[in-house]
């Protein structure tokens, strides 16, 4: 079995802007990274001071000054910085058990070769509500969906622009509403309102009212989602650990 | 009662004793093309069904890897409804070819779930629960907990993944083991429509979790992914949520399709569906392809060409079960065939067919393979599933009343003679494939023109039937230095190399290495090292003279 110092569950923003080592290792149960800001669509300003990270997205045109971005090339761009680190990553793998013991933490995931064990001395959970959802209460639950055009209309829900010029996102917030549910609720939407839906978002989408930190026993939660934006997570886990 | 689990690619049995969360007749693992088309159509019969998907999307690898048209397949069944209610003008549309059909997913997602009771997304097959060698349930994660489902009838459209937690024999691909490449989509709004775009990942079936993620890793830095400057016509709308696969892991059903059987067109007393395709392999190392394969791709250059088949209902059925049906890309077929079975029309069909089999089983209440078939057959025929198509081979371009063009395979002596003294002889270098017997002494007459072209295609033909009176000339060929006799797009090609055509010079090598020719050593060693003008054609030719070599030496 493999042992690790540190596994962070969760490829997210805050996750790339880890200092990570050939000693850590990072769980994702997707196939691409930061998904909290990108593939949900949940697109949150970023204050766009210089530094290098900005500076980069600005240079390809992902962000812009007023702090908007393309939220799929983002995710694009934060995966080459997580590649170049010297670490270990396990995408499309889902953590189905923790256990605690003396020297960690037995982690348990499912992936194409079926069921694994690693061991790691510490957690750090970086995914939006906990890895097994413990912080679901204290996160609000949206869905988005891209839309085609946008002619202006406001109504009961939210809509947010991406970078680009017709870059536009309608967003709803869907409490405890599965997957289908919250589709079909979306597309009623778009057809009261004559909006086209490009695509919807393969995830829902979190938000806290504030950044949230707990940790107890070399189990962290930390979700990257919890610091607004993508550029604040990044730098944050510079910061924090 | 045992339950089945992978663990570390291995399977792992232990004692179950706990409870059913759930029960129900029919249980569908995997919702993805052909699953979701399943599920729909077993509601639609009334019939009390589970269905579980691991996206968060119905339509599998359509939807998630953003496969937005049809190409080839025939368009008939539940699916042309399901397409029909699906459009609104609410969601974008797909581009996509001229000749092909575009279907926007996201309209036929939001069509599909209408039908979404008892649907668990997000949910995770991780066990087979079995009653002394039956299969009677399913371990799932869903939620966070694991939870367990009985049922009295299993679909498996997982990629092979409840067949095989069941127990049930499978192969993987080719002779290496490999399967067809895999790839990753991103999708791009333009214009407004949806477009989109792929990169080849390469095998990915033998790494282990850690090589894998590397390389979806890497992927994700390249373009289309990550480009390079965005312009306003570079909206990126979508990624791919799971990777494109084209084959998965075959499971040994009660009959398997092969090669043979579809360019021999043959009959079967079930079917439950006919489709359309060409051997789509996109692999790129056709020289590790099978001789079946290398023979249509690059020999007869049948690559353009489709043709009709019929799928017997014994090749859905898992082998040993007696309530098990496999269904998508994983129904049984050969490596070689899985380049033809596997478009979105006939995945779909195979879904609708097995969903009416399994609402027959339970009308009769019988194990699957003793359903009454003309019982099967009248639900499969009034739904359109069951249509039986033309035989022949057809040029995959239609003409204006939208059908595919017949190809008139030559059949006579003449006809046969022109067709190899031309340089377009494909037809005629695959009917002398499929009908040796009739053309050999032609070909040993033909050996003898003093036209070369005629000489040297027929030196092929010889070839491709495995006659050793090939040999010489085979060897006259390679031996010859290949003159430039065309150039195409500022390249240059080499004897009748063009565009995509492979030359009489690959097609030698290729055939001398299966006849295991000691004498051709010297020779297939020169090329696997010369440098050739054309970067592309260079790479061809060295890697199949060193399989050629490979096989002599062996």
């Amino acid at each position: 079995m493999k042992v690790f110092e540190r596994a962070v569950l969760g490829a997210t923003a805050f996750s790339c802007g880890m200092n990570l080592t050939k000693s850590d290792v990072v769980i994702e149960k997707n196939i691409f990274c930061a998904s909290e800001f990108c593939q949900s669509l949940n697109i949150k300003k970023v204050k766009s001071d210089n530094n290098t990270l900005v500076e980069n997205l600005k240079r390809r045109n992902i962000l812009g000054n007023d702090g908007l971005y393309s939220p799929l090339p983002v995710s694009a761009f934060l995966s080459s910085i997580l590649n170049q680190k010297n670490t270990n990553v396990l995408f499309d793998c889902k953590v189905t058990e923790i256990q605690k013991t003396d020297d960690g933490f037995f982690i348990e995931y499912f992936s194409k070769s079926g069921f694994n064990k690693i061991l790691a001395k510490k957690i750090i959970d970086t995914t939006d509500i906990g890895v097994f959802s413990q912080l679901s209460s204290l996160a609000e639950k949206f869905y988005i969906a891209a839309l085609d055009g946008y002619s202006g209309k406001t109504g009961d829900f939210e809509i947010i622009k991406g970078h680009l010029k017709d870059e536009y996102f309608l967003k709803m917030a869907v409490k405890d509403f599965d997957y289908v549910t919250a589709r079909k609720n979306i597309l009623k939407v778009a057809e009261e309102n004559d909006f086209v839906i490009a695509s919807f978002a393969p995830i829902f989408a979190f938000s806290y009212k504030e950044k949230f930190i707990k940790s107890d026993k070399n189990y962290t939660f930390i979700p990257s989602i919890s610091f607004g934006d993508f550029i604040s997570a990044y730098k944050a886990s510079g910061e924090l650990l | 009662m045992k339950l089945n689990r992978i663990v570390n690619n291995e399977l792992i049995t232990c004692d179950f004793n706990k409870k059913f969360e759930f029960s129900t007749t029919l249980f569908v693992a995997g919702l993805g093309t052909a699953g979701a088309v399943c599920f729909y159509t077993a509601k639609k019969q009334g019939l009390d069904v589970i269905g579980i998907e691991k996206s968060t999307f119905l339509g599998g690898t359509g939807v998630n890897t953003c496969v937005q048209s049809y190409y080839y397949g025939d368009l008939s069944g539940e699916l042309v409804n399901i397409n029909k209610n699906a459009e609104t003008k609410n969601i974008s549309l797909a581009f996509t070819h001229p000749s092909e059909t575009a279907i926007s997913l996201n309209q036929k997602t939001v069509e599909l779930e209408k039908q979404s009771e008892n649907i668990f997304l997000d949910c995770l097959l991780t066990g087979a629960i079995l009653d002394e060698n039956k299969l009677v349930g399913v371990e799932v994660f869903y939620k966070n907990e694991f939870l367990y489902i009985q049922a009295k009838y299993f679909v498996d459209n997982t990629d092979g993944l409840l067949s095989r937690l069941a127990g049930a024999a499978y192969y993987c691909g080719r002779a290496d083991g490999n399967t067809m490449n895999c790839s990753k989509t991103i999708a791009f709004l333009r214009e407004g429509k949806i477009n989109g775009e792929w990169n080849a990942l390469g095998f990915l079936d033998n790494l282990d979790d850690f090589e894998y993620s590397k390389k979806l890793l890497e992927n994700e830095t390249k373009p289309p992914f990550l480009l390079e400057k965005y312009t306003e016509n570079d909206r990126a709308v979508f990624e791919g949520t799971q990777i494109g696969k084209r084959e998965t892991a075959r499971i040994q059903t009660e009959s398997i399709i092969s090669f043979d059987d579809l360019v021999n067109f043959k009959s079967y007393e079930k079917p439950i569906f006919y489709g359309f395709s060409a051997f789509d392999n996109v692999n790129r190392d056709l020289e590790n392809e099978s001789d079946n394969l290398i023979d249509w791709i690059v020999i007869t250059y049948m690559r353009h060409c489709g043709f009709a088949f019929s799928v017997p209902l014994e090749s859905l059925i898992v082998k040993g079960f007696e309530n098990l049906l496999v269904i998508g890309k994983s129904l049984g077929v050969t490596h070689s065939a899985a380049a033809a079975i596997r478009m979105k029309a006939e995945m779909e069909k195979s879904g609708e067919a097995a969903a009416y089999i399994v609402k027959t089983a339970t009308e009769f209440d019988c194990e699957i393979k003793n359903i009454p078939y003309e019982n099967l057959k009248q639900k499969l025929e009034k739904s359109g599933c069951l249509k039986p198509l033309e035989k022949g081979f057809f040029k995959l371009r239609k003409n204006q009343k939208g059908n595919y063009i017949k190809i008139k395979m030559p059949k006579e002596k003449c006809e046969i003679k022109d067709a190899l003294s031309s340089k377009t002889p494909h037809y005629a270098l695959l009917e002398i494939k499929l009908h040796a017997e009739k053309y050999r002494e032609f070909l040993y007459e033909f050996l003898q023109s003093d036209n070369e072209l005629l000489k040297e295609n027929s030196a092929i033909a010889l070839g491709l039937i495995g006659d050793k009176k090939a040999i010489p000339y085979l060897r006259e060929i390679i031996n010859a230095q290949p003159e430039v006799i065309e150039v195409f797009n500022g390249k240059h090609y080499y004897g009748w190399l063009e565009k995509d055509i492979w030359s009489n010079f690959v097609k030698a090598i290729c055939l001398l290495g299966r006849f295991k020719d000691e004498k051709s050593v010297l020779r297939l060693e020169e090329i696997a090292n010369t440098k050739y003008c054309d970067e592309l054609s260079s790479l061809r030719v060295n890697q199949f003279s060193k399989t050629a070599l490979k096989r002599i030496k062996l």
